[in-house]
């Protein structure tokens, strides 16, 4: 009996769920139906598209190993809009060797479409825009590339519209979900605004010194590779200082050129090397007036170039002709005229016209060297040491000896053995013309200022 | 506890028609929760021209949506696609008109695809690749209700092969599997290249070894849906020098020298025998490229090795691989359309040979310029 009592109660209860649940409606909470919602919705961000110009800047990512390029907008009332873009894939369309950034723009069409939300469609291709989801095979340079035939980039060319604040729009891409914003833009060009990106990419291009240190918030330091290919990677050295190690991150540095700077497709979280924790996170660069990026997410991070001290003693490398050249046109003091004096003594003793000095490192002495190039005659005169301590201060010590040329221009030009004493007796405070890409370096006499030169990277021994 | 369960079951259904009751007595239908949507066609849009080709031309004659901005929630996501250009667009919006909406239109009745016809035709710019299979899909026919064209982006005005490989063979083989979705065509075709169908490896096969064994592509080989559908598109549009090619290649025998399950074999229908020497051993397999036709005194024709003579310095003789697969190629393939014309006179009224021979006068005499002003002369 308590046992049907029990059930009893139960199926009551039931009943009384089931009917409560079927007298209990909700009162509308939206004035309209969803379909009126969604409808409005789009009709709100094609005004938004369209309004104040129509002209947007889009920071655009096809996926995740790739950088992000940025691409303008123009977005017209009738449906139509001209695309225009500044980068290597579209260099490729034509010419597939090519990787140098081209500027294109192409009409086509778009339209605020809903599906799950109100979705911002360029729903006819073109070319410029849609080659980062056309499903062809990436055309890179080299013909043994992998075949992408079939996903291509595998960008998207429909984007959720996430919400719109400070004539900035936050999408992302329908399929492939990448987060992507575009900008209001106003008082400018495509091909103008395209440009200065351009040129801040042309900033990050580190060729010849593609590590940079960054100075984290945390207070660690950080090694930075790859800003020149716009993926970045970071490196620590391990506990023991001896080696190098990846830094671990939750998303790669894929990051593409602003306005003002650059910054990473999210917010990349550098992982501590032995616990995975996290301990900061950098997504925002600005470009100083020195050259230098400040990470405007915490106002404290830097990316800088290398100590100068690694820099300049790039030459000593192996297997590389890497060199230091004298620039003859901006020196001054005593330099100046000691330089002046072996092209002369060169000319009236030799006759022979004096082209070059520069600091390099014979690799087969051994031996750090000021070379130089006396009409088709070079010689080097040997150093002890050629190096740039870490308070960028630079000492130069000659052993008195050089090479076959090179002693018999100590032999018979005086000014070399002026030269070389001068060096040796100097010390010189040395700055790099730039904070991020130290190419040329300045070096100037602590004891007299009005003594100075200046010295250029070279890849080899160029004989101008 | 029989009882008990008869008694919840009672109470439950008391319950439960009671709530039915209440649920409808307040039940009422409100006003749609879809908002008024405006047709009006926008004389300042930038596509006004061919929508309004399109609406006078397919939607209000067709019930036809001709759908040349992508969607691509109309397509299967797990392909990468891209949209169609707008000009490419208005060219096979066109040609479809031409050379297959009028066609049906003069050779079979105005109302034929006003009943049968697709009601969406949906333009995809890419092909949708297959990258594991190496295949790429060149039209879809879902539910006889809707045609995807794709590759529209690399569509070439000027290359008629292409044009028919691609566009309008895909629209009457995709109509072809509309009309069978609709009508089932006699399971007899099924039967005639019983055991010879490779759903698997169909794109390894080589065109003139299909053909000998009785499809007209080797599409057709992979199922006999396809292959029907393929038979009659290929007959449509095929000029009659490519349909006797067709014809003359199933006639003939295939052999190739690679192994057994080579993917990458090519097959041959010519061989010579090195030095001369009548011997399997020696047997060379040579393409048509490199025989050397000669003709005799009394007016015959020898067929002898391009290259080389024997060690006589006799010329090399070339002979025909012997047709060793039992099927005779060219028969099947007319029996294939035989049994596809019948079908169509008696399932839809549709004579195939009149609309073979229109397309055939149609598709290589329009004048694209001309066909393009029914678009762009429009204000």
């Amino acid at each position: 009996m308590k046992k049907f009592l029990k059930y009893a109660a139960l199926s009551v209860l039931a009943m009384a769920t089931l009917t409560s649940c079927l007298k209990t409606e909700e009162d509308d909470i939206f004035d309209k139906s969803a379909a009126e919602r969604l409808d409005d919705a789009k009709q709100y961000y094609s005004d938004i598209l369209t309004s104040d110009g129509g002209m947007w800047a889009m920071e655009y990512f096809a996926n995740v190993d790739e950088p992000g390029y940025v691409y303008i907008f123009e977005f017209k009332k009738d449906n139509s809009v001209t695309i225009s873009g500044e980068n290597k894939w579209i260099t490729k369309l034509t010419n597939r060797q090519s990787s140098d950034p081209t500027f294109a723009s192409e009409t086509s069409m778009w339209e605020v479409i809903a599906d799950n939300g109100p979705v911002l469609s360029f729903n006819t291709y073109n070319k410029i825009f849609h080659l980062f989801a056309n499903p062809e095979d990436v055309p890179n340079e080299k013909d043994d590339d992998p075949d992408e035939q079939g996903y291509g980039h595998e960008g998207d060319y429909e984007f959720d519209l996430m919400r719109y604040s400070g004539d900035t729009l936050y999408l992302e891409g329908k399929k492939y979900e990448l987060p992507i914003i575009m900008y209001r833009l106003h008082n400018t060009t495509p091909s103008e605004y395209l440009g200065q990106i351009t040129q801040m990419l042309n900033n990050c291009k580190l060729n010849n010194f593609p590590d940079l240190v960054m100075d984290g918030a945390n207070g660690l330091e950080y090694y930075v590779n790859n800003l020149s290919n716009q993926v970045v990677e970071f490196y620590r050295h391990d506990a023991n200082d001896t080696t190098l190690k990846k830094v671990d991150t939750e998303v790669k540095g894929n990051m593409i050129a602003t306005i003002d700077g650059f910054r990473f497709i999210e917010p990349v979280w550098l992982l501590d090397d032995t616990a995975g924790t996290k301990t900061m996170w950098v997504q925002h660069f600005k470009l100083l007036d020195d050259g230098s990026f400040l990470c405007t997410d915490d106002n404290t991070t830097t990316i800088h170039r290398m100590p100068l001290s690694t820099v300049f003693d790039c030459i000593a490398e192996s297997n590389t002709y890497k060199n230091w050249q004298i620039d003859k046109e901006n020196q001054g003091g005593q330099f100046a005229t000691i330089y002046a004096d072996i092209v002369s003594q060169c000319k009236s003793v030799l006759k022979k016209n004096f082209s070059l000095l520069r600091f390099l490192y014979d690799s087969k002495a051994k031996q750090y060297a000021l070379g130089f190039r006396n009409d088709n005659y070079v010689g080097m005169l040997f150093m002890t040491q050629s190096y740039i301590d870490g308070n960028d201060k630079a000492h130069f010590k000659f052993t008195g000896e050089g090479d076959n040329n090179g002693n018999i221009h100590l032999q018979r030009i005086p000014a070399f053995t002026d030269l070389c004493d001068f060096l040796s007796s100097t010390t010189f405070t040395v700055e790099s013309t730039s904070a991020l890409n130290p190419e040329r370096l300045k070096f100037t006499s602590d004891a007299n200022p009005a003594d100075y030169f200046y010295v250029d990277f070279k890849l080899k021994y160029m004989t101008k | 506890m029989k009882a008990f369960k008869h008694y919840i079951s009672v109470l439950l259904l008391a319950a439960t028609v009671a709530m039915g009751f209440t649920s409808c007595s307040e039940e009422k239908l409100d006003d749609t929760i879809f908002p008024d949507i405006d047709e009006t066609l926008d004389p300042n849009s930038y596509s006004y021209q061919l929508d309004k080709f399109l609406r006078e031309n397919y939607l209000n004659v067709y019930n036809l949506e001709f759908r040349y901005k992508m969607q691509d929630v109309g397509t299967d996501m797990n392909y990468n696609l891209v949209p169609a250009t707008y000009a490419n667009s208005v060219d096979l919006a066109v040609l479809t008109k031409y050379l297959w909406f009028d066609v049906y239109r003069d050779i079979v009745g105005p109302d034929f695809l006003k009943l049968y016809g697709p009601r969406i035709i949906h333009l995809i710019g890419s092909p949708a690749y297959n990258p594991t299979s190496g295949t790429m899909i060149l039209g879809l026919a879902e539910g006889g209700l809707k045609v995807s064209l794709f590759r529209v982006n690399e569509m070439n005005i000027n290359d008629f092969n292409q044009m028919n490989e691609f566009y309008f063979k895909t629209m009457h083989h995709e109509f072809a599997h509309i009309l069978h979705q609709q009508k089932t065509y006699p399971n007899e075709f099924n039967l005639l290249s019983v055991g010879h169908y490779d759903s698997n490896n169909w794109q390894d096969r080589q065109e003139g070894v299909v053909n000998s064994l009785g499809f007209v592509t080797t599409y057709a080989s992979s199922e006999y849906r396809e292959d029907f559908a393929e038979t009659i598109a290929n007959y449509i549009v095929k000029t009659d020098d490519q349909w006797n090619a067709i014809l003359a290649l199933a006639k003939r025998g295939w052999a190739t020298d690679a192994a057994d399950g080579d993917r990458d074999a090519v097959y041959y229908t010519y061989f010579y025998y090195k030095n001369n020497e009548a011997d399997p051993e020696n047997i060379t397999y040579i393409d048509g490229r490199d025989i050397r036709y000669v003709t005799n005194d009394d007016g015959s024709v020898s067929r002898y090795y391009l290259n080389g003579t024997d060690s006589n310095g006799n010329r090399i003789v070339v002979y025909d691989v012997e047709d060793k697969d039992g099927i005779a190629g060219d028969e099947i393939i007319l029996q294939k359309v035989q049994i596809a014309r019948e079908w169509l006179q008696a399932s839809w009224g549709v004579d195939l040979d009149a609309l073979r021979q229109e397309v055939q006068r149609k598709q290589v005499s329009y004048d694209i310029n001309e066909l393009r002003q029914q678009v762009y002369s429009i204000h």
